[in-house]
């Protein structure tokens, strides 16, 4: 060959390893034909067994002649708008997430196989396969619509991204969800925090600092609690014995306040606000049998908040700790458990890690007689939690959706066994009710971890909470992940501050002394902005100026935040005082614990609610000498707390940033970021996480609803859109509707 | 322009047709610009190929565009850089094409000169 021959074949030769060397990514993303352009041809909604339509904001309203072909309808229609987040939530909850996104989802793989949610999903699977046919039915038609979806290869963008293909869906997947949602809502790894800060901050910080008693926290059910621990009768029994007005506030308002004579119920429950949202609202409708509709969440065909004809119900998380940790004396790999050795068994997991090929991690899982073991700070410890085999929410929920009343609707949540929630609950023929929902485990202490060698923590049963908390028919009943009742027994210590729960019940109050109360007020009060804790700290920020002599380079700052508490403490977006406040009290806080979280290895900086800063500063601005050995000079703390706030508008520094699964890498998936109003203490709450350039705020009312009884209403709003695909027009739809406080009548 | 007219489709089907998973980017435009330029071409031919990798490009958009035009609107806005990178990507690889093509146009064609003189 001659030389213009060679070069020839040297060009080409180049030019493919060139093009074979580019990462397979850029050219995935860059291909117009194969890659995620090709989602723009996305199909329409096929004809679907059950009749569909859809509002204008995509919420689908499905009206089928049976069960199966509702479920099936929901099943295609939720992987239809929902497919990838559906798929990244059964993925984390059974650690396969590695084989969607590679190593970034080891960590969360190798997590979940070991605490064995997979396992825990299958087992459930396994007991309503045997016991609720009808609920396996109705799981497995749903199964089938999704996997029909996944069948017709339908481009969906982020999978084209990634390269990926959907799995087919397994009724176990929906369940996995429910396990994750559960587990996120157990309490997780507050035992081991609080066993770091003792152990360096002396275990003498427990009785200090009232840890176990929290004396400001107030509780949602107030009666002596000999008494309701003596609540083991029937459900009816314990209607019988209702509380109360003195004892019960609530999100439930009875039809005596309203303008109805009716109830009103309101939810509204803090997660993770993300793109898209993480609840899917659906009205299911079997003619005759069944008429449900509310919030579900993608990849369960549930209604897992909303209402039907007859009745409504709403939850909050109770934070009720379920969640045990056991260490142990080590010899190689045995452990000794009450004075014999013992060998673990050993479970071996696989975890393939995909990115354009697959590699396979093996994980050896050792279990204890507590339960699997995780390594944390270089310690093993065992995880004993309640959720662990085969728990019934998922057929718990299948009865709430056609229960007609509250006996119905109690025996429907006895299969409710974790995470335990308080349950707001009314109907339409005005009754309404609160319990704290599912079961406790029984036994001594819980909030460290315990000395599984020695026998510690052994689990002797477990009580049914709603034997003990059960409110039927007060006035109204409010609950703020406050403190659910003082039962004379741990149940857990880092209850959410009382400052949301004491102005909802402020809010509740005022409203029925003005007249009876309409669903607007109701509305009104959702969105509400006012932060209650500055009746507490403000006071003492003005206490601290007078005692230091009023110094005149923070006179100017103290006038302003004394007229912003006297104005009613609202956290607007404009405001420059509610930031004064809020980074004051950031300053208390951090000045006080930050350091102190640092040493311990505590990287959550709301490890220890607010409640306990301020009882620990009221203590020591009286004197008292413990408080000062934990405040210093409780004077200088608050006044260069307000030296060294800043008073920028609220909005500009408290910032919703709401994150699709891959917003990390891809930020146009995620939704605009805008000013958050409220706060971590206000109804409408917007608990902004410290970063260097701001607060943002990840967490809110992740959908809000309220049912009005008088009429078969129910109005909701979505921090976001229904559809989660990014070019969908519906992506963000609800988005400017939440944000402004408005609503959609779904029913 | 004939020549354009008909490479240009050539090579809008090629790419169009060309399903291989990830490399599709890359070997149809290379094909597509490798059939061009294997054909004779005169200058103006040869500069004309070079717009033919973007009109491939601005084609599979005008299709999309007759599919749902929000939906592409959409994309266009969240994704510029993936239009981008795939532009760049076909008019580099189209470029390697039509290169290699005219080369191997002129290889061969010298080639079967010197056979009919040797003859």
């Amino acid at each position: 060959m001659r030389l213009e021959t060679y070069r020839l074949a040297i060009l080409i030769a180049v030019t493919l390893t060139a093009a074979l060397l580019l990462p397979k990514t850029f050219l995935r993303v860059a291909d117009p034909i194969n890659g995620p352009m090709k989602a723009i041809h996305k199909p329409p909604l096929p004809e679907l067994p059950a009749q569909v339509d859809l509002d204008v904001y995509g919420v689908p309203h499905i009206t089928a002649s049976n069960e199966t072909e509702l479920a099936y309808t929901l099943g295609y229609i939720h992987a239809y708008m929902r497919m990838f987040q559906m798929d990244v939530m059964r993925r984390i909850a059974m650690g396969t997430l590695s084989e969607l996104v590679g190593r970034a989802g080891l960590d969360s793989d190798e997590f979940f196989r070991r605490i064995g949610l997979h396992l825990a999903a299958e087992e459930t699977w396994r007991a309503i396969k045997e016991r609720y046919p009808d609920v396996a039915a109705y799981l497995e038609a749903y199964a089938r619509g999704v996997n029909d979806y996944i069948a017709s290869n339908p481009p969906i963008l982020e999978y084209l991204v990634l390269g990926k293909r959907p799995e087919p869906w397994r009724p176990q997947d929906s369940i996995a969800i429910g396990k994750l949602m559960a587990w996120g809502l157990s309490g997780g790894f507050t035992d081991l925090q609080l066993a770091r800060f003792l152990a360096v901050h002396g275990a003498e910080a427990l009785q200090e600092l009232e840890l176990l008693e929290r004396p400001l926290n107030v509780p949602i059910v107030r009666a002596p609690s000999g008494k309701l621990l003596a609540w083991l009768g029937s459900v009816d029994e314990a209607v019988r014995r209702a509380v109360g007005p003195a004892m019960s506030n609530s999100w439930v308002i009875g039809g005596n306040l309203t303008a109805t004579g009716k109830p009103i119920l309101a939810n509204d429950p803090h997660l993770t606000l993300s793109a898209p949202p993480i609840w899917f609202l659906a009205r299911l409708t079997v003619p005759g049998k069944l008429d449900v509709y509310g919030a579900t969440l993608s990849g369960v065909p549930l209604v897992v908040i909303g209402r039907n004809a007859r009745i409504a119900w709403g939850f909050t998380n109770t934070g009720i700790d379920v969640v045990d940790f056991y260490y142990y004396e080590w010899d190689g790999d045995r452990y000794l458990y009450r004075g014999r050795w013992l060998e673990p068994s050993v479970r071996e997991e696989t975890i393939r890690v995909c990115t354009d090929t697959c590699e396979e991690v093996v994980l050896e899982v050792f279990e204890t007689v507590h339960g699997p073991v995780i390594e944390r700070g270089g310690d093993r410890y065992a995880v004993r939690w309640l959720g662990m085999g085969a728990t019934l929410e998922a057929v718990a929920f299948y009865y709430v959706n056609r229960a007609r009343s509250l006996e119905e609707f109690v025996d429907a949540m006895r299969h409710f066994v974790v995470p335990s929630q308080n349950v707001v609950y009314a109907d339409v023929e005005g009754r309404i009710a609160y319990f704290a929902s599912g079961y406790f485990p029984l036994r001594d202490g819980g909030y460290l971890p315990f000395n599984g060698s020695a026998g510690e923590g052994e689990w002797n049963g477990s009580a049914w909470l709603p034997k003990a908390t059960m409110l039927v028919d007060p006035p109204y009943v409010a609950t703020a992940n406050n403190k659910v009742a003082d039962l004379g027994r741990y149940l857990q210590w880092r209850w959410a501050d009382r400052y949301r729960y004491v102005r909802i019940v402020e809010m509740i109050e005022e409203a029925a002394k003005e007249g009876p109360i309409t669903l607007d007020r109701v509305m009104a009060m959702q969105n509400d902005v006012v932060d209650a804790s500055c009746r507490y700290f403000v006071p003492m920020f003005l206490e601290a100026y007078r005692r230091a002599g009023r110094p005149e380079d923070v006179g100017g700052r103290m006038d302003a935040l004394r007229r912003w508490m006297e104005g009613g403490c609202q956290f607007d977006g404009d405001s420059r005082e509610a930031t004064l406040y809020a980074t004051s009290l950031l300053n208390v806080h951090l000045s006080l614990w930050g350091a102190r979280f640092r040493k311990a290895n505590i990287t959550d900086w709301a490890f220890l609610p607010l409640e306990v800063t301020e009882r620990l500063i009221s203590r020591a601005l009286k004197g008292d000498q413990i408080a000062v050995k934990w405040t210093g000079d409780p004077v200088r703390l608050l006044v260069d707390a307000v030296r060294n706030a800043t008073d920028v508008r609220w909005g500009m520094l408290n910032r919703y940033q709401m994150q699709h699964p891959l917003g990390a890498v891809l930020p146009q998936l995620n939704y605009p970021t805008m000013p958050a109003p409220g706060n971590w203490f206000t109804v409408n709450v917007a608990p902004g996480q410290l970063t260097r350039v701001g607060l943002y705020v990840t967490v809110g009312p992740s959908v809000r609803i309220i049912a009005d009884m008088s009429d078969g209403g129910l109005y909701v709003s979505l921090p976001g859109g229904q559809d989660g695909d990014p070019l969908s027009g519906g992506y963000a739809s609800m988005l400017d509707l939440w944000a402004s406080g408005r609503y959609e009548a779904l029913g | 322009m004939r020549l354009w007219a008909r490479y240009g489709l050539a090579l809008a089907i090629t790419l169009a047709l060309v399903q291989i998973p990830v490399y599709g980017i890359v070997v149809g435009p290379l094909i597509g610009g490798l059939a061009y330029g294997f054909a004779p071409l005169s200058r103006t031919e040869r500069n004309v190929g070079l717009t033919m990798p973007m009109a491939a490009y601005g084609m599979i958009l005008a299709y999309y565009a007759l599919v749902d035009i929000g939906r592409l609107a959409r994309y266009l806005s969240l994704f510029p850089i993936f239009v981008a990178l795939g532009l760049a990507v076909m008019l580099v690889m189209g470029l390697f094409g039509l290169f290699i093509g005219v080369n191997a146009y002129r290889v061969l064609r010298r080639d079967g000169d010197r056979q009919q003189h040797s003859r």
